[in-house]
Formats: structure tokens, sequence, C-alpha cells
């Protein structure tokens, strides 16, 4: 081991507990381009950055999304209390819940890149946030390729590269969607960055919805549905 | 990318500018990229100076921290019914703020008619404006005065109607550029009590499509995405754009049967990169004379699929 120096704010990162993100997804911990809501409904009181770019997220679908999966709860448990009692905390429960989501717009390249830099500054202000989410990184791929000719990969890579110097010290984990699958990822390993890649798409015109989850270890292939309370995987398939 | 200016903060003279450009820090983001330790060196300034400079810059370039909660808010407080019966009803109430809708069919399937229903309605209550940019020009004045004549509204009362739809006409993309962009600056002026609320483009494909190379398109819809977005999100109003679909039919063999059968695909104009930009788009289909099948085509919110008909007449747009 060698001695590091360490800042003060690397410190505050270092010392500061941060929430558990166990439970947020069971199956595997998702995000796909389709439903950037699915994060945020964790009960386990950390919160959690999204960065805007795509400007797919609306706070409406997000609250209809969590109101179902808080309806679906509170049916299996099947309370006997008074029902008036049960629907005040549902809404209470939803409400308490995107008071944990922070949401950042953006709306051009420069906006995205000075946002990343301030990360530090707002996980410093914001203690309980474990999740930065981003949809999605090749937002601004195309405004930026007009002045320098990138590869998606390399442009990708490049603000990972960035990202990590900025959440690294804090124990935050990054989720990311890309709209552009690349063909020559196949077969290739993950590099030092990625230590997840999630894969969703669809059989055109059908409601067939297959995952394949790739981590360093394995590769699996997930079916799943997307339902009004949010997305259901199907375990079957090995 | 934005050059470091005097206006960022006062501490920063020309000739500290001039002396980092020397050392190849000309804009905002290599300022902050730079080791402070390195720019009061090249600056002479104190590390406090520094890293206020620094802090301005995030707060003045970075994106503005928002918490869901309130957003929610903000969301429910400015729905606009179209007062479209069906089509509110599709929509879940109305247009949201922040979203774009874009109304898809054929030519002649009646889309333009729609928007001249939707801009009527929403005109015809006093608090809104509406903008209609025009790149075909078929903005129909004596059009809306019939739907309004014929809702038996009063002189004044149209008047004032087709006083708050305001028609701007582009002839090609930099004008629209240029609308938008003024855009941008007007709408700050704007009164809450009557204001923007919604932005209608009829037809992209009216300027989009002479596009010649397809990466300078798709640079230049990525562009006018980015801006739509600042200003659907940033002034509370949404944004209706009207394009084109184009049909692939593919003849499919089917077995030894002799039989065939034609698959069409559908696709809206504008190519792959514009397809995920709209929030919504709806398809406008035309079913036997007269009646018009609306459906829900994709949407990030919404249920695909979901349909209502219409009939297009005299009147405007009529739901059965």
């Amino acid at each position: 081991m060698h001695p590091q120096i360490e800042s003060g704010t690397e410190l505050l990162g270092r010392l500061n507990k941060k929430p558990s993100l166990c439970g947020l997804e069971d199956t595997l911990f998702f995000k796909g381009p389709r439903c950037t809501d699915i994060i945020e409904i964790s009960g386990v009181q950390s919160s959690a950055v999204l960065i805007n770019t795509d400007h797919h997220f609306q706070t409406s679908k997000l609250e209809e999304l969590m109101s179902n999966i808080v309806n679906n709860a509170v049916d299996t448990v099947s309370f006997t209390t008074d029902s008036i009692d049960v629907k005040f905390d549902k809404i209470a429960v939803v409400k308490n819940s995107l008071r944990n989501l922070h949401v950042i717009n953006c709306y051009d390249s420069e906006q995205f890149a000075v946002t990343l830099r301030t990360l530090n500054n707002i996980f410093i202000e914001n203690t309980k946030v474990a999740l930065l989410a981003i949809d999605s990184i090749t937002a601004y791929y195309w405004q930026d390729r007009k002045d320098n000719h990138v590869t998606v990969n390399a442009y990708v890579k490049n603000l990972l590269q960035l990202i990590k110097t900025h959440t690294a010290q804090f124990n935050v984990a990054t989720i990311y969607t890309k709209l552009y699958k690349s063909i020559d990822n196949k077969g290739k390993k993950l590099t030092d960055n990625i230590n997840y890649r999630i894969h969703l798409y669809k059989t055109y015109n059908s409601k067939n919805f297959t995952c394949t989850l790739e981590t360093t270890q394995i590769v699996r292939k997930i079916h799943y549905s997307i339902l009004s309370n949010g997305i259901r995987w199907k375990m079957d398939e090995k | 990318m934005t050059k470091l200016s005097t206006a960022i903060n006062s501490k920063l003279s020309s000739t500290m500018i001039e002396k980092l450009e020397r050392q190849q820090i000309c804009t905002v983001i290599q300022f902050i990229d730079e080791d402070s330790e390195n720019l009061i060196k090249f600056t002479g300034l104190l590390l406090k100076d520094i890293l206020e400079i620094k802090q301005n810059i995030f707060e003045k370039f970075g994106g503005v921290i928002k918490n869901a909660f309130e957003l929610l808010e903000i969301e429910q407080n400015n729905i606009v019914p179209t007062n479209l019966s069906s089509l509110d009803n599709l929509l879940k109430g109305g247009l949201y703020y922040g979203q774009i809708y874009e109304i898809c069919g054929i030519s002649s399937s009646g889309k333009t008619q729609l928007c001249f229903a939707i801009a009527t309605n929403i005109a015809l209550s006093p608090n809104n404006i509406v903008r209609y940019i025009d790149t075909k020009r078929d903005f129909c004045g004596s059009r809306i005065e019939q739907i309004l004549l014929k809702k038996n509204c009063s002189k004044q009362v149209i008047d004032e109607v087709m006083d708050r739809i305001k028609v701007c006409c582009v002839n090609s993309i930099h004008q629209l550029f240029k609308v938008l962009y003024w855009l941008t600056d007007s709408l700050k002026e704007e009164d809450e009590g009557c204001r923007t609320r919604i932005i209608i483009i009829d037809s992209l494909p009216g300027v989009i499509f002479k596009s010649s190379k397809d990466k300078e398109t798709t640079i230049t819809l990525n562009h006018l995405a980015n801006v739509c977005h600042y200003i659907a999100k940033e002034y509370y109003l949404s944004i209706v754009t009207v394009n084109l679909i184009i049909e692939w039919s593919s003849v499919i063999q089917e077995g030894p049967s002799t039989s065939s059968k034609k698959n069409c695909d559908v696709t809206p104009t504008l190519g792959k990169y514009w397809l995920h930009v709209p929030n919504t788009r709806l398809l406008l289909e035309k079913i036997g004379i007269g009646n018009r099948k609306l459906s829900i085509w994709n949407s990030f919110q919404l249920e695909a699929n979901l349909a209502c008909t219409l009939t297009i007449n005299d009147s405007g747009i009529l739901f059965p």
C-alpha cells in the first residue's frame, strides 16, 4: 500500500456513511432507456440525483408508478386498520420518496460538462445521495461530434472517466443510459469503468422484452415485461 | 463552448484572461479543470478568489438541482387541456409542460386541421397565448374564424382569440432556429397572467427534409431537440410538432402456399435520431370518409395504442 494524500472533501466523502442501496432492484439492479423512473423507488432512506439530458423523465409518471407500487404492496399485506389512514399514508410515502430525488435538467453539452464537474459539491451538500443516474449519457453526442470526430464508445469512455473522478470518493453508484447499441461491444470484456452492462431490447411490434445482464463474471438473459407498477422480471430462464 | 470573460466575476480582469489564454486556458471548462495552484500562478489571484470564480462558473453554466416533489407540483399546475375531450382523455388531462408531442400522418390525413383545433381551443382561454410556427405557409386565418363562428363566438371574442394565436412563417431551418432563439429571450418578458402555453411547429419535414447530408441532419436535429427541451421546460409550455410518415412495404412469402402477406412498416420521417426525441407521438389515420383515427403511437409516459376516432368538418375537429 502506498501512502495517499487525501483532501478534506475526500475524507468527508470517505467517512460519510452512505445509505445502503440494498433492495433497490433485487433481480439485478436495473435501468433502461424506457423507464428512467424506476430508480427512485427504494424505501431505503437514500436519495438519488438524476441528470436529465434526454428529457424523457416526467415526474407525474414517476408518481403514478410509485403509487401503483405502494398500492400493490398495501394490497398484499392487507391492512385491517382504518382505510383513510392507509390512504393518507400511501400518499405520504410517495411524496416523501419524491423528496429523495433530485433532478438536474441539462440542455446542452457545455451545461452537462459543467454539471458533471459540480457533482462533488452536490454530494457534499446532499450526503444521503447514493445513486447518480444519467439519462442519457449520449444526449449531446452529435452536438459534440460537430467539432470533434469521436466514436460513441470513446465519447462515453471519456465521460465515464470524468464521472468516476467525481463520484469515486463519495461512494456513489452511477447508472446511465445510452441509446446507441454498439455492435463492436459484443464479446468484448467490460472495461474497468463499467461493472454492469444491461442491454434491453424488444422484438419489433411485440411486447416481448429481453434483457442481457453482463458483469465481469456472468452473462445472463432475462425476460421481462413492463407493467403499470414497474418492471416484472421473469426469472425462469437462466 | 463559452470563453472566459470579465462578466463571470469582476476579479477576473481582461489582462488575466489574456495571460490564461497564453496558457491555453480559454473556456470556462478549461478554467475549472485547471489546478487551482496553477491558476493562482497564472493570474496572481488569491486561492479564495479562484474558488469563488469556479463557484460562479458552476452556478452560471451548470444545471440547477431541483427536487422531484416540487417538480411534481409545478407539473400538475401546468396541464393545459385541449378541450377536445377524447384527446384530453388520451393525454391524461391535456398537454403537460416540458413535453414534445408529435402528430404524425400521411399528407392530408388532417394533421394541420388538428393543430388548428388545438390552437383555437387553447387560445379561447384569455390566459393562453399560442405560437404557431408555419413552415408550409398553410396557416389559414379564415379557417380559425370559421371554427370560432361555428362555436357561436362573438366578433369580439373571435378577434381576441385570433390575436392570441401568434403566427410566424419560416422558410428554412435557419429561420426556425432564429425564431426559437428569439423566443428564448422574448418569453421572459411575458406576463404570468397571459403567457405562451404551446408552440406548434407545422411541420418539421417542411424545413428539414431538404437537408442532404445525413450526419449534418442529425447534428441539426440534436440541436433542435436541445432548444425545444430548453424552451418547453424552462417556460412551462408544451411543443407540438408535425411530422410525416413513410410506409416501407415488403412482401413476405409464406411457406409452400402461394399466398403472400403484405407487410407495411410505418416509420416517422426525419430518421432514426428523431425517433426518440418527442415524448409522445400520435398517429393520425384516415378511416372511411371524413373519419380519422388518432392513436398513441409511442410514448415515454402514456400507454401505446390507445386510440379515439374523430371527424373533420366545418366546425373543426369533432370527437363523436
